[in-house]
């Protein structure tokens, strides 16, 4: 208490209660038509003067707080935390819009760690790739461990990490957490310890499914591309390059925070790999909007035939078949083919034995 | 004044009848008989039914059809409401006397009931008697109900007059039923003061209902009085409404000054006493 002689003031207590006091009737009336008068009053919407308790308690109350608050009054403080451990979300989600919410959360670091009391200790907490990484020391040598540019995925829960830095809140601990996030890559935000969201609202679009069909070694290859939108109602446009016979892009229609499938259906090419991307210019995080896909390579367009003599007509018309497929010939074992028909008999594949196709046939390994 | 007013009662409208047949009355005690009845403390003893006594042990009176035509009940109300405002109860007590003194005079009997007493008076000499049962009535608020079952279980007959402020008319609904049902005729006597129009107050006014205690403290002006004089009309069409219901006449009765004891203040209207 700074000023205790303002506790004066609460002398004047009666005095409000001399003025919160009602009108004093200039005269008492004894009436037989008392119902009468309640009826006139109650036509008005009147009511009857009285003293209100409960008005003149909330200003005394009100009264009594203003000179409490006049002389200063305080509660004694209790002990804070001595250990300030900074979990910083890394992840590559901060660097969109141009980095601006890496440089807020970097800058909030900085704030706060220097202007840090000399008896807090600061431990600074990154989410990265590798999974946690704990850095402790002053506070220039905490900011100079702070990457320019994040680029990790981060794979651990906030909420569990931050959990686990606080100890146990049963206990009497002196540790205080805080949580530097974008709010991205976690279904609720953190709820242990101080909590700091950076950057603003934004919308992502990307590819988070791929499954191939691939005709191997024919020349068919599909690829069937799952995209989930988290935004407003879009068209996002789809391509397919490298290794591939080139097609134009297509577009798909996103519903607001909805899914969609498309499937691309392509000409392999020469085989490797094939990088399948989406457009869209509004996209904040573009990571993820390319996805890349290693075929194999095409074959040769030969078929060698093995068939020993009690072969059937079979083999031969298959790799005919196959040949004609692929556009080649089918050629004896003797010259190089890119696939091997191989009916009965036994087999002992070379080094560099080729992909076939055998039926009745053993396989012996090569001495 | 009373005594003016009972020496003045002759040229009354209306009285004339009845002291010529008082006085036949008088002359002949024979009439029809009607039926016996309790003996109450002041009744006549020659009336007195001597051959039940002596085979019940207890006292009756006879009744006969003339006598009961010359009798009157006056039922008061005595509730604390009657003291309410300017004195309507001393205004209330001085028309009983005025009633009952012509009665005792000019009639064969009157009863009193008031509260939950029954007097029973006789005679002109009576006069002073009633005087000090009226000056002795207590202040008791008693449900109009118990007051109308009292004389009924006296089996008082003749004509009643009910001298009261009416201010609850609902509560009056059912006695006045009790009284048609069993052929007693009533007429209600309610003596008017200032404040049965207007009160005359403005400013905050602490409001005391006597009967039950309430008070209320009201700013009062020009719009709360002008409410209060419709809801004193409500009332007063209330109280009519109530009589005629019944089939009975309501008087009402404009008191004169407190402090005015002349005796043609009482009668300037010239009304006619039917008791």
């Amino acid at each position: 208490m700074n000023a205790p002689e303002h506790l004066a003031w609460l002398a004047l207590l009666p005095l409000l209660w001399w003025l919160q006091r009602p009108p004093r009737p200039r005269r008492a009336l004894l009436t037989a038509h008392f119902t009468q008068w309640q009826r006139a009053r109650e036509r008005l919407r009147r009511r009857p003067i009285r003293f209100d308790v409960l008005r003149f308690l909330l200003l005394v109350v009100a009264f009594a707080a203003a000179i409490v608050a006049a002389t200063g009054a305080t509660l004694p403080g209790r002990p804070g935390a001595t250990s300030l451990v900074v979990l910083l979300d890394d992840s590559a989600s901060l660097t969109a819009d141009d980095g601006a919410p890496w440089r807020d959360a970097v800058a909030r670091v900085r704030d706060t760690l220097q202007a840090l009391p000399p008896h807090v200790s600061a431990a600074l907490v990154r989410t990265g790739d590798d999974g946690l990484t704990v850095h402790a020391g002053t506070a220039d040598e905490l900011l100079a461990a702070v990457p320019a540019a994040p680029d990790g995925r981060r794979t651990l829960d906030l909420e569990a990490v931050a959990a686990r830095l606080a100890g146990d809140p049963s206990a009497d601990s002196r540790i205080a957490v805080w949580t530097i996030t974008d709010g991205l890559g976690d279904a609720v935000p953190p709820r242990t310890g101080a909590l700091s969201i950076v950057g603003a609202e934004r919308h992502n679009v990307g590819i988070v499914g791929i499954a191939v069909a691939d005709g191997w070694p024919l020349r068919d290859v599909a690829i069937d591309v799952r995209i989930a939108n988290h935004g407003p109602a879009r068209s996002v446009r789809i391509t397919a390059t490298g290794g591939v016979v080139a097609t134009p892009p297509r577009e798909l229609a996103l519903s607001a925070d909805g899914d969609a499938s498309l499937r691309l259906e392509l000409q392999r090419t020469d085989g490797g790999t094939v990088t399948v991307a989406l457009t869209d210019a509004a996209d904040a995080f573009p990571r993820d909007d390319t996805v890349r896909i290693e075929l194999p390579p095409r074959t040769e367009t030969n078929v060698g035939l093995l068939a020993d003599v009690e072969a059937g007509p079979w083999a031969r018309a298959a790799a005919e078949t196959l040949a004609d497929e692929l556009n080649g010939r089918v050629v004896d074992a003797a010259e190089r083919a890119g696939f091997l028909v191989v009916d009965g008999g036994i087999f002992v594949p070379p080094a560099d034995a080729v992909p076939r196709l055998t039926f009745g046939t053993r396989d012996r390994q090569a001495p | 004044m009373l005594s003016t007013i009972l020496r003045d009662a002759p040229r009354i409208r209306g009285a004339r009848d009845l002291e010529a047949r008082a006085r036949r009355k008088h002359a002949d005690h024979g009439g029809t008989f009607a039926q016996h009845r309790a003996y109450t403390h002041g009744d006549d003893l020659r009336m007195l039914d001597w051959n039940v006594y002596a085979r019940t042990g207890e006292l009756f009176l006879k009744q006969l059809e003339d006598d009961d035509r010359r009798t009157a009940t006056l039922l008061i109300d005595v509730s604390p409401s009657m003291d309410a405002g300017p004195p309507r109860r001393v205004g209330a007590l001085r028309l009983a006397a005025i009633l009952g003194g012509l009665a005792l005079v000019r009639l064969d009997g009157l009863r009193i009931v008031a509260s939950d007493r029954c007097v029973a008076l006789q005679g002109a000499t009576a006069v002073e008697r009633l005087l000090d049962v009226l000056a002795t009535l207590p202040v008791r608020a008693v449900d109009p109900l118990d007051l109308a079952a009292l004389p009924l279980q006296q089996r008082f007959l003749g004509r009643f007059g009910w001298i009261s402020d009416f201010a609850e008319p609902d509560t009056f609904v059912t006695a006045l039923r009790l009284l048609r049902l069993h052929g007693r005729a009533v007429t209600g006597w309610l003596p008017s003061i200032a404040d049965d129009q207007l009160p005359n107050v403005g400013g905050v006014v602490r409001l005391l209902d006597p009967e039950t205690g309430r008070e209320e403290t009201l700013v009062v002006d020009g719009e709360l009085r002008r409410a209060l004089e419709d809801e004193l009309r409500m009332l007063a069409r209330r109280q009519d409404a109530l009589f005629r219901g019944a089939g009975y006449p309501l008087v009402r009765f404009p008191l004169p000054a407190s402090d005015d004891y002349r005796a043609g203040a009482w009668f300037e209207r010239r009304w006619t006493v039917r008791l």
